[in-house]
């Protein structure tokens, strides 16, 4: 009887530390953006690899990808880079709510569809993202580099989204009382 | 009583999403008006973050230096023929800065010129990197623990990297020379004509306030003034290399994308500059 109520438990952490995977996915992602890169000039526009986890996942599993866990995935960005505080984590919470209400536009499509999505998700977020910038810093920021940097992101959505989806069917199923959730 | 949690949970879930903006809202608010509570915090949660960025480094490190080795092998002979005329050159210049150097003794011994200050310094690692488009600092694995402050200079092989803007126990954030928000007194080598060196988040600098900036200042090197007391005098900054919209371009003498280690100068003048919270401010802000 305890061995099996062990098991029971043992299983109930299991799912709550998958639960988790989202969001951590998202936090290793920024930190590994902020690692230097000392090849080529890579390193002075790094790829925002945590978008790319931010809007697969609050396509795919909303439910993992909470607002809190977009809002600390931009903070840990954001501390991590020297970055402007709460910006990231600002850009991180309206990417993932904009794209958690429309999620039927991409899920359950084609993966260029969904790719495609990105591709135009992307450049409005590192809008937003130069807008607050240069408003926190009080200065036209020029563009050239986010420019370089979105595309830069946007070529590096298909492995990245390839490795998510294959450990989607590992995560668990949501409970029923998830709203937005199909 | 399933509906009710429904509706329950359906609620708290529309609410989340301006509760985590405003908090986001205010966050930026308080850390643009430079916040003591915020600063304080963000350096202690920089300074968690600091090891495990160090851990992740390490890797990439070793990959980057593996990918360098082979460059190197590739063109080693090309690099050796440099390296040994470089070497030739630099034995006539060590020659001249011995001599100069025991010239420079003997005249300060004559003159009774003050002392300079003690440069003490500690070399740390770039942990962590600004993606580079709208701030250029980088994190450093030293804080107050290894004696580094806010305002040191930060230097790698070549020349100045940049100034150390926030400090946490065993992490630091240096602010580069090509950063927004960095001004560096500097002087022209050969002309003696004092200047500042601003970043613009781009790869060169822009020359303000110059002296006689009428005049051909291609190929004129910058090494700071030691104005304000802050910064030694004489570290490497940069060489100007073109005119562009009415002004002169720097190009710095460190590419911050390539550096690994820096080592931090401490360097006060004692008793010119009070203890102050802020860099370049001379008194208590908060």
């Amino acid at each position: 009887m305890a061995g099996r109520l062990s098991e029971l438990r043992r299983s109930e952490l299991r799912r709550k530390l998958l639960a988790l995977a989202p969001a951590a996915s998202g936090v290793v992602l920024v930190l590994l953006a902020a690692v230097p890169l000392p090849v080529g000039h890579i390193g002075e526009a790094m790829p925002k690899l945590g978008l790319a986890a931010v809007f697969f996942w609050a396509a795919h599993r909303p439910d993992l990808m909470t607002c809190g866990a977009a809002f600390v995935i931009g903070l840990v960005a954001d501390l991590a880079t020297g970055a402007p505080l709460a910006i990231s984590a600002l850009v991180l919470l309206a990417v993932r709510q904009a794209v958690s209400v429309r999620r039927r536009f991409f899920v359950a499509r084609p993966f260029r569809e969904l790719w495609a999505g990105f591709a135009l998700v992307a450049p409005l977020a590192a809008a937003l993202d130069w807008a607050l910038s240069s408003l926190y810093l009080l200065a036209f920021l020029a563009p050239g580099p986010v420019l370089f940097q979105t595309a830069l992101t946007v070529l590096l959505f298909p492995p990245l989204a390839w490795l998510f989806a294959r450990h989607q069917a590992a995560l668990p199923l949501p409970r029923l009382p998830v709203p937005g959730y199909r | 009583m399933l509906k009710r949690a429904l509706q329950l949970g359906s609620t708290v879930q529309r609410f989340t999403f301006p509760l985590f903006a405003g908090i986001a809202i205010s966050l930026a608010v308080l850390s643009h008006a430079d916040h003591p509570t915020i600063a304080a915090a963000r350096a202690q949660a920089t300074d968690i973050l600091a090891p495990v960025l160090a851990v992740i480094s390490r890797p990439v490190a070793a990959v980057a230096e593996a990918v360098r080795r082979v460059e190197h092998v590739v063109d080693v002979h090309a690099e050796n023929a440099r390296l040994r005329e470089e070497n030739a050159r630099l034995l006539h210049w060590q020659a001249t800065a011995r001599r100069l150097s025991a010239e420079n003794a003997s005249f300060r011994a004559l003159l009774a010129t003050v002392a300079e200050p003690r440069e003490v310094f500690v070399t740390a690692r770039i942990v962590a990197r600004s993606g580079g488009t709208f701030v250029r600092t980088a994190l450093i694995d030293a804080g107050t623990a290894d004696g580094v402050a806010v305002g040191q200079a930060v230097l790698a092989a070549r020349g100045m990297l940049g100034r150390i803007v926030e400090v946490g126990g065993r992490s630091a954030r240096v602010l580069l020379l090509a950063d927004l928000n960095s001004r560096v007194p500097v002087v022209l080598e050969a002309r003696r004509a004092p200047a500042i060196v601003a970043g613009d988040n781009s790869n060169t600098l822009s020359l303000m306030f110059v002296a006689g900036g009428g005049e051909d200042l291609a190929g004129e090197r910058l090494v700071t003034s030691g104005q304000g007391g802050m910064l030694p005098p004489g570290l490497p900054v940069g060489v100007v290399t073109a005119f562009e919209d009415g002004a002169w371009r720097v190009t710095p003498l460190v590419d911050a994308t390539r550096v690994e280690h820096v080592r931090v100068l401490d360097y006060a003048l004692p008793g010119l500059l009070p203890v102050t919270r802020e860099a370049g401010a001379t008194g208590q802000l908060w």
